[in-house]
């Protein structure tokens, strides 16, 4: 990858996102403060949405094939989700942990670049290959937000002693989204999938933990309806499910399982 | 959920939802040991699928109808009946996705127990069998107090009905057949995967083209001694094509020279378009200590032998064998029926004729882009259809989840 310098680009971010998280926190109650902080972060925000485009055109294919490749998407709407659910709800430490979460994952591919490869396997020329993975990475971001408020609601309940029962209306209010995306993301893959393969739906590993992510979310959802389970097993749910959506995500490649995968792009 | 209510009496919960979903799956390990880890192979076949929806329905209506006051029925209606039974369902899958799904190899009493082969085993025919029974009796319930503003609800949920049933129970009707092609040949002979002729098409094929088009071949170092890829985080590969440059390892690799198609002579390779002509390409690499080695790489092919570059007593330079970007057959469809019908076969662009899906599926991998062999995949599937209602009724239902979640109400103290 010559045209770009990752690493320094990207550190600039991370800078200017640090900034902003300061200035929103301290002081936040002065309105230059918060203007300025909110406006870091969006230029950040916007910085990494550059680099994807340049990223794209220069691969001359979706950069979507590879982890990494995901990972950048994912730091971006994962940021864009924690702006946009702060202005909503106005939860500092939801904007804070979703940056840096967001900020992690640029991490990761600054110590693990790829290598950026041009070539796109037959099967991945698809006019479904942008939609489902797009719409299946803005559904991580909304849901791993919520496992960060099942985080925070769990820690409040066992060390602090009292939780806050707004939070968990929050954590609805993510799942709802980033539930209606999953379904879409995993719908959106069976219909290709019988382009593709010939047919919707294989029990290809990938496919199974795709269909426990569901699956857990699914079970918290009806959880939720009037308060069927307590808060705290809720919380519980939600934060397991974040760990299978992370198998899923990244996990599943290492399975036992896995032996002939159709979903293992990047191995070579 | 009142903790201080005696078991089994009513309204049921999660201690009695907890209970029966357990029992179903031990009853289902149970009848896979006694059914000595065959599982449900012999009676999820046709016509059985169609009898087991019969019933399915029929119990789903009387109990809406007869015993929708049932202790059962309402329990079944229950957000703690849909977490249960799911809650099962995710215990089967998860097992699943932890242990390889491949009876040969499996020890005597993973197979026994239906862990090498869930997708056929009683546990999850049991599982399935509850959801779809807790699922359709909620729907039932929704459509007859149908209101407009659950629509969403009653779709999606009959949606996933649909799928659930039609997924695993329709799907046993799938027929899944592959036709070789051969260039200038027609062919009507489907066969299994192992090439054993299964049935003949009510049409027939004729390949007159077959096409792949290649990406250019990557450059990669080996270790001379070791024989394999040295493969690095940052860069490991350069792609061949004229001018291209780039570091692997210690050395700086420049691309002066690429044919495509090559074949050698003397000391050096020349454009020639013949079977078997690979890539070839002359580089130059340049280690940090200014050293530099020039020469020709060649990837090879089924009648050319590859040509590799040394650099130093520690690497070698490679070309790897050229990557498929697209591969075509060019068809003409002959049926006693219809006239002939001429198309394009490629990846991801089947083709449909009189029920059946036909896909590009493969080649002959030794020969690439020489290859005069194509084979078509063959599918048809009659459920393909009340599926696809299915998953669009679900897309529906998560255009509404959406449109709920981001109206959810906020709820703040200030």
């Amino acid at each position: 990858m010559e045209w770009i310098n990752f690493p320094m680009y990207t550190s600039f971010i991370l800078i200017i996102w640090v900034l902003g998280l300061l200035f929103v926190t301290i002081n936040s109650k002065q309105r230059f403060n918060s203007t300025t902080g909110n406006l870091l972060l969006i230029i950040g925000v916007l910085m990494l949405i550059a680099l994807l485009s340049v990223l794209w055109i220069n691969l001359e294919r979706p950069p979507l094939r590879t982890l990494g490749e995901t990972r950048l998407w994912y730091s971006i709407f994962l940021s864009v989700v924690g702006l946009i659910f702060y202005w909503r709800w106005k939860y500092k430490w939801f904007l804070a942990v979703s940056f840096s979460m967001s900020g992690l994952f640029i991490i990761l591919n600054i110590i693990y670049p790829e290598n950026f490869n041009k070539s796109l396997m037959p099967a991945l020329h698809s006019g479904w290959f942008v939609p489902h993975v797009v719409v299946y990475i803005i559904s991580y971001a909304l849901l791993s937000a919520s496992s960060i408020v099942a985080v925070k609601q769990l820690y409040d309940t066992y060390v602090k002693g009292k939780s806050s029962s707004n939070a968990i209306s929050l954590a609805d209010n993510l799942v709802y989204l980033g539930f209606s995306f999953l379904t879409m993301g995993l719908l959106f893959g069976a219909l290709w999938a019988k382009e593709a393969w010939g047919h919707y739906w294989t029990w290809d590993p990938k496919e199974t933990w795709a269909f426990l992510t569901w699956s857990v979310y699914l079970i918290y959802i009806h959880g939720r309806i009037k308060d069927s389970l307590k808060e705290n097993t809720a919380m519980w749910v939600l934060a397991f499910g974040f760990i299978i959506l992370l198998i899923c995500w990244f996990g599943v490649n290492y399975l036992p399982s896995t032996a002939n995968s159709v979903h293992t792009y990047s191995k070579t | 959920m009142n903790t201080n209510r005696p078991t089994w009496t009513k309204p049921w919960s999660y201690k009695e939802g907890i209970l029966i979903s357990l029992s179903l799956l031990f009853l289902g390990i149970g009848l896979e040991y006694l059914s000595n880890g065959i599982g449900t192979d012999n009676l999820l076949i046709y016509p059985n699928n169609l009898y087991m929806g019969i019933i399915l329905v029929s119990l789903i209506l009387f109990l809406s109808i007869i015993g929708r006051r049932w202790t059962i029925t309402e329990w079944l209606q229950s957000t703690s009946a849909a977490i249960c039974s799911i809650g099962l369902l995710l215990f089967v899958s998860l097992l699943m996705g932890l242990t390889l799904q491949y009876d040969d190899g499996a020890d005597e009493i993973v197979k026994m127990l239906g862990l090498s082969h869930i997708l056929t085993s009683w546990q999850y025919l049991l599982a399935n069998l509850l959801i779809l029974l807790s699922l359709g009796l909620t729907t039932v319930k929704s459509i007859w107090n149908f209101k407009w503003n659950k629509l969403g609800f009653t779709i999606s949920h009959l949606g996933l009905w649909i799928v659930i049933f039609g997924g695993n129970f329709g799907s046993i009707q799938l027929e899944r057949l592959q036709v070789k092609l051969i260039e200038g040949e027609i062919s009507n002979i489907a066969t299994d995967n192992l090439g054993k002729p299964i049935t003949e098409l009510p049409f027939a094929i004729k390949l007159n083209d077959f096409i792949l088009e290649e990406y250019n071949p990557k450059i990669a170092l080996v270790y001379n001694d070791a024989g394999i890829m040295f493969k690095d985080e940052t860069s490991s590969v350069v792609i061949a094509e004229l001018g291209n440059y780039g570091t692997i390892s210690k050395w700086n690799i420049e691309v002066l020279e690429y044919i495509y198609s090559s074949a050698k002579a003397g000391n050096r390779y020349y454009q020639i378009n013949e079977p078997g002509a690979a890539p070839s390409a002359r580089i130059r690499a340049t280690n940090l200590a200014g050293n530099s080695v020039e020469g020709w790489l060649h990837c090879g092919s089924f009648n050319r032998q590859y040509e590799s570059l040394k650099l130093d007593d520690e690497y070698s330079a490679i070309m790897l064998f050229p990557e498929p970007k697209e591969y075509i057959s060019k068809i003409e469809i002959l049926s006693t029926e219809r006239p002939p019908e001429s198309t394009s076969l490629e990846v991801n662009k089947p083709y449909y004729i009189d029920g059946w899906k036909l896909y590009q599926m493969g080649y002959d991998y030794e020969l690439g882009r020489w290859s005069n062999t194509s084979i078509i995949e063959v599918i048809r599937d009659p459920w393909l259809g009340i599926v696809y209602a299915g998953i669009f009724m679900m897309l529906a239902g998560a255009v509404f989840m959406f449109w709920v979640g981001s109206k959810k109400k906020v709820k703040h103290n200030n």
